[in-house]
């Protein structure tokens, strides 16, 4: 018998049954009791909840950079935006019978706050650096328009009465930096803006075969924001109620020990847990667009810090996200914020590098809503819940 | 169409995953012990100490080379169908071992050489269980691993009647176990853990000798011991924890057999195969180590010379074996030994035939194992299995090379 014939026929049989053999099931073993592995079972799931031994609420300095532009007075609360033009548009002035007739900032209002009407000034600027202006900002210059500001409908035009064509043709030779500071006159209340919106507009005529013809030609805005006076009343450290969001946007920084969960264990969750007091705003339909980040801090701080930046090392990127709305639970008032395990585990394995998080309110559209937390000083203060498994036993 | 029967052997190689037999016994102590001998071996018990001839290897005994005049591959594959009984349920299963692979070459100066893969013992399982130690969870554990053996091999017969071997074999694999946990509460996140038992690869040496004498075989191998420093880790993202240090001695042991005419086409093997694990072999509150021995027992029709028909070409073999596992388990219930342990004892019929191709050179053997281990009322669990024993073997002869003297 020559087996050649007959080998590929083997083999391939061979083959097939190997293939299918290892399709193993993923079975529920009847006798999974055999697992068995000493005293300690096969490890036990833990839970701890502890309160915070450090908290406060701070602010991310005094520049705002986000998509709103606020100007005017709410108590405390002062605000002045900065405006820059990298590139003027100027009209065609070859054109025959051209005549320059108006210049104006041209603005979308943002009218989840500032409700009531108030005047609004523009001045020319010296130079400032948007990484680094800072309240009070650059000092005012040349005063170029100034108009009252109704807050009814969406767009809002700002003449700059004062500002000839001959300043914009020099804006845009770059002879004059064209930077604005635009303020609220003396103690008038607050106006927002949407900063990306804002537009410079030149408006000229020329001589058509009919007749005057308007051009209206539009320059966006290259850098826009605002400036407001250093948070007050600041924390004292020993508040039982820990601002945060509002106008002066604050965050809120709290630490927590994990010096009681064991190094050999498996995080399974981890939650802050921060109560709202009587009288705080409570997440609504305004908040939507609202995100929450976590941001871990690196080293040992005080309660009397009132900027981010006296913090130490806190991390630039945000070692979580969430969503505002969604974290906030009406049951309890109270907001279960998910800290990664990840974050909990630095703390058990270096807690040298347990500065606790700083938690900030992101993308606010609801910027009047100030929420209250319960502080540590509290009878219902921030709370970390922490559930953790024991590692597996050994095999052997 | 030559290098076919290569590309297949290569293939199933690969395909056949190692050491997929998986005992719900074995997720304790250092697994279900394998036997690594081809289906032929296998059909006639594990008898094959005193195995020799140009294609009828064996290893056990490294002697068992000294009469191969050729190439030779032999791979062998084990699909596996079990019953569970547990006190509560039953269940069937089923999966695939892999337990051994080997390429022997005829050296000049009557010198064989040999290169195989060996499983040991096996620790393959998976465990589902609803676990209520403090948050309610589903545990789910895999287990992957074992112990296997990577072994170079060199015979000669050095006299007609005297055939000898050495095996270098390194003592390898490892232990490894996925530990995953899925809470009820929605607000847990599923836990993921590993636990890894590690050891040293390190070698020991295997010496055989077989006696023929007429259709006489007697056959003896013994095995060196080694000592292995283990090492438990366990690890989940971000942490990594190990377990205080056990020291494994890797026993000596030995296999004796023989092989008889009984008639013209039929002869008697036997086989009394050793390890001598104890208490010391590895100190441990989870297992304790009695010597491993196996019982075999065989006997086998040969094939008839050319001009038969095909049945009677044919051989037919039939065994037994009795294995005594080496790991006595903690008895049901309890939590570690310190209540007493359980022996394993592994019971098989074993039959099966083969077929030769005409020149001698390879061959395709098949085995069947009826068998059942384990005891409902002290381990609260037994097993009946059905093993698929399938062999091949091809020689240069196969194919046609010419690298055969």
């Amino acid at each position: 018998m020559r087996l050649r014939p007959v080998l590929p026929v083997f083999l391939a049989a061979l083959l097939a049954t190997a293939l299918t053999g290892c399709a193993r099931k993923a079975e529920n073993l009847v006798g999974a009791d055999r697992l068995i592995r000493g005293p300690g079972g096969l490890g036990t799931t833990f839970r701890v909840t502890g309160p915070p031994d450090r908290d406060t609420f701070l602010e991310n300095g005094t520049t705002v950079t986000d998509s709103l532009l606020i100007v005017g007075t709410s108590g405390t609360f002062q605000a002045r935006s900065l405006l820059y033009f990298s590139k003027v548009n100027l009209p065609d002035t070859t054109k025959q019978g051209f005549a320059p007739q108006s210049i104006s900032l041209e603005f979308t209002r943002n009218l989840t706050i500032g409700p009531d009407s108030t005047t609004v000034d523009v001045f020319q600027t010296t130079v400032w650096d948007p990484a680094t202006v800072a309240w009070p900002g650059p000092v005012a210059g040349a005063l170029l328009g100034s108009a009252g500001d109704a807050r009814t409908l969406a767009s809002y035009s700002l003449p700059l009465d004062n500002a000839t064509f001959l300043l914009a043709v020099q804006w845009a030779n770059g002879v004059v930096s064209p930077r604005f500071l635009i303020q609220a006159q003396g103690g008038q209340p607050l106006a927002a803006y949407v900063a990306p919106a804002v537009r410079l507009r030149i408006v000229s005529s020329h001589t058509g075969s009919n007749g005057a013809v308007q051009d209206t030609v539009y320059s966006p805005v290259t850098n826009a924001l605002y400036v407001h006076a250093p948070l007050s009343p600041s924390p004292t450290g020993t508040d039982s109620i820990l601002v945060w969001g509002g106008l002066f946007e604050t965050e809120i920084a709290v630490h927590f020990p994990a010096d009681s969960i064991p190094s050999n264990v498996s995080v399974d969750e981890a939650t802050l847990i921060l109560n709202l007091a009587p009288g705080s705003a409570i997440p609504a339909a305004a908040d939507a667009p609202s995100h929450l980040e976590i941001r871990a801090s690196r080293g040992s701080w005080s309660e009397g810090v009132t900027e981010r930046s006296s913090l130490p090392a806190v991390d630039v990127n945000a070692a979580a996200r969430a969503d505002f709305r969604l974290s906030y639970s009406s049951v309890g008032n109270r907001f279960a914020i998910r800290l990664p395990g990840f974050l909990v585990r630095e703390w058990i394995q270096s807690p040298s590098t347990n500065g606790g998080v700083v938690v900030t309110l992101v993308n606010r559209s609801n910027l009047g809503a100030r929420f209250l937390i319960r502080s540590r000083e509290s009878s219902e203060p921030p709370e970390l819940h922490v559930s953790y498994t024991e590692l597996p036993p050994g095999r052997l | 169409m030559r290098a076919f029967p290569i590309v297949v052997f290569l293939a199933l190689c690969v395909a056949a995953e190692p050491a997929h037999a998986n005992s719900i016994l074995s997720v304790g102590g250092l697994g279900e012990p394998q036997l690594e001998e081809a289906a032929r071996i296998r059909a006639l018990g594990g008898s094959g100490v005193a195995e020799h001839g140009p294609r009828d290897i064996s290893l056990v005994n490294p002697a068992s080379l000294a009469d191969v005049d050729r190439l030779l591959l032999q791979a062998t594959v084990v699909p596996e169908y079990r019953k569970i009984s547990a006190t509560a349920a039953d269940e069937n299963v089923h999966e695939t071992t892999f337990p051994s692979a080997r390429a022997v070459i005829a050296l000049p100066a009557r010198f064989v050489l040999s290169g195989s893969y060996v499983a040991g013992t096996n620790a393959e399982f998976t465990v589902v269980r609803q676990e209520n130690a403090g948050s309610p969870s589903t545990l789910r554990v895999d287990g992957d691993g074992g112990i296997n053996f990577l072994r170079v091999s060199l015979a000669r017969r050095v006299a007609p009647a005297l055939r000898i071997g050495a095996d270098w074999e390194v003592i390898a694999g490892s232990f490894r176990e996925t530990w995953e946990r899925t809470f009820s509460d929605s607000g847990l996140v599923t836990a993921r853990d590993t636990l890894e038992v590690k050891y040293p690869k390190k070698g020991r040496l295997r010496f055989g000798a077989q006696l023929v004498r007429g259709g006489w075989t007697l056959g003896g191998v013994f095995e060196t011991s080694q000592n292995l420093p283990v090492e438990q880790r366990r690890s989940t993202p971000g942490a990594v924890d190990f377990l205080p240090g056990l020291r494994m001695k890797y026993p000596s042991g030995f296999a004796i057999g023989a092989s008889a005419p009984l008639r013209e086409r039929l002869r008697a093997v036997a086989q009394y195969r050793r390890a001598n694990w104890r208490h010391s072999s590895l100190e441990s509150d989870l297992v304790d180590f009695r010597p491993m021995q196996r019982f075999s027992f065989g006997v086998e029709r040969l094939p008839a010379e050319h001009g038969s028909s095909f049945l009677e070409r044919m051989p037919v073999r039939i065994g037994a074996y009795v294995l005594q596992w080496p790991d006595l388990l903690p008895r049901a219930g309890a939590v570690d030994i310190s209540g007493g342990t359980v022996a394993v004892n592994e019971r098989a019929i074993t039959l099966g035939a083969g077929l030769v191709t005409k020149d001698q050179g390879g061959g395709l053997d098949l085995s069947l194992e009826l068998g059942t281990r384990g005891d409902k009322s002290d381990l609260g669990v037994s097993e009946k299995f059905a093993r698929f024993g399938i062999s091949f073997l091809v020689s240069d002869e196969t194919w046609r090379g010419s690298l055969h003297r």
